[in-house]
């Protein structure tokens, strides 16, 4: 199936994004504590920047310009290859300073940061050897 | 690096995003570049100067 607008689908996810919370707030058996209201108002903070973004693809689409090139794959690339690093380091420190769980779960945690890493080396050799070519096809 | 696009575009009466469609980039892409705040690809910047009729090197300048 050929969609006229690649970036109309993209909308489900916020969509659902904003459903879930929905459901969550209604179901909540209790009104929210400080912590509730600062997650929900986080989620809806990052929703809204989504949708912002989408809106603008939309926009471009419409008036017959690519919704993605170069500059923007690039731009996430850079984004998830800091946003990667970081959160490794975020949940090393969360594991060992500010979670109290049981040893064998701190493990479970760490094997799967372990695993991470891996992931991204085997990703970080297979590109190393057949290199990257054509970045602007989308 | 320094672009000569603005000027050109204005020579050539070309809007961001007419220049934008006939290279296949959004239009944020040609603001950036404008700017000097990306350089682009050797396709992007041989597209670009093909639409202007100039070379690569008379339209992005090394600094």
């Amino acid at each position: 199936m050929k969609t006229k607008y690649k970036s109309l689908v993209s909308f489900i996810s916020p969509t659902l994004g904003i459903m879930l919370l929905g459901l969550w707030a209604y179901m909540a058996k209790e009104p929210f504590n400080t912590v509730g209201y600062l997650i929900f108002g986080l989620s809806i903070l990052m929703i809204g920047f989504g949708l912002y973004f989408k809106i603008q693809r939309f926009n471009s689409e419409k008036s017959g310009l690519t919704s993605d090139d170069e500059l923007s794959k690039r731009i996430k690339e850079k984004a998830a290859a800091k946003a990667f690093s970081f959160s490794i380091y975020m949940w090393v420190f969360i594991i060992l300073f500010l979670i109290d769980m049981e040893p064998r779960d701190k493990i479970i945690i760490g094997l799967g940061l372990i695993g991470m890493g891996l992931i991204f080396f085997l990703n970080w050799l297979y590109y190393s050897k057949v290199g990257i070519s054509d970045e602007d096809k989308n | 690096m320094k672009t000569r696009i603005k000027e050109l575009r204005a020579r050539d009466n070309l809007t961001q995003v007419e220049l934008a469609q006939r290279v296949s980039v959004r239009r944020e892409t040609i603001v950036f570049l404008e700017k000097g705040k990306y350089n682009p690809s050797l396709k992007l910047a041989y597209d670009i100067s093909k639409v202007f009729n100039m070379r690569i090197e008379e339209v992005f300048i090394m600094k």
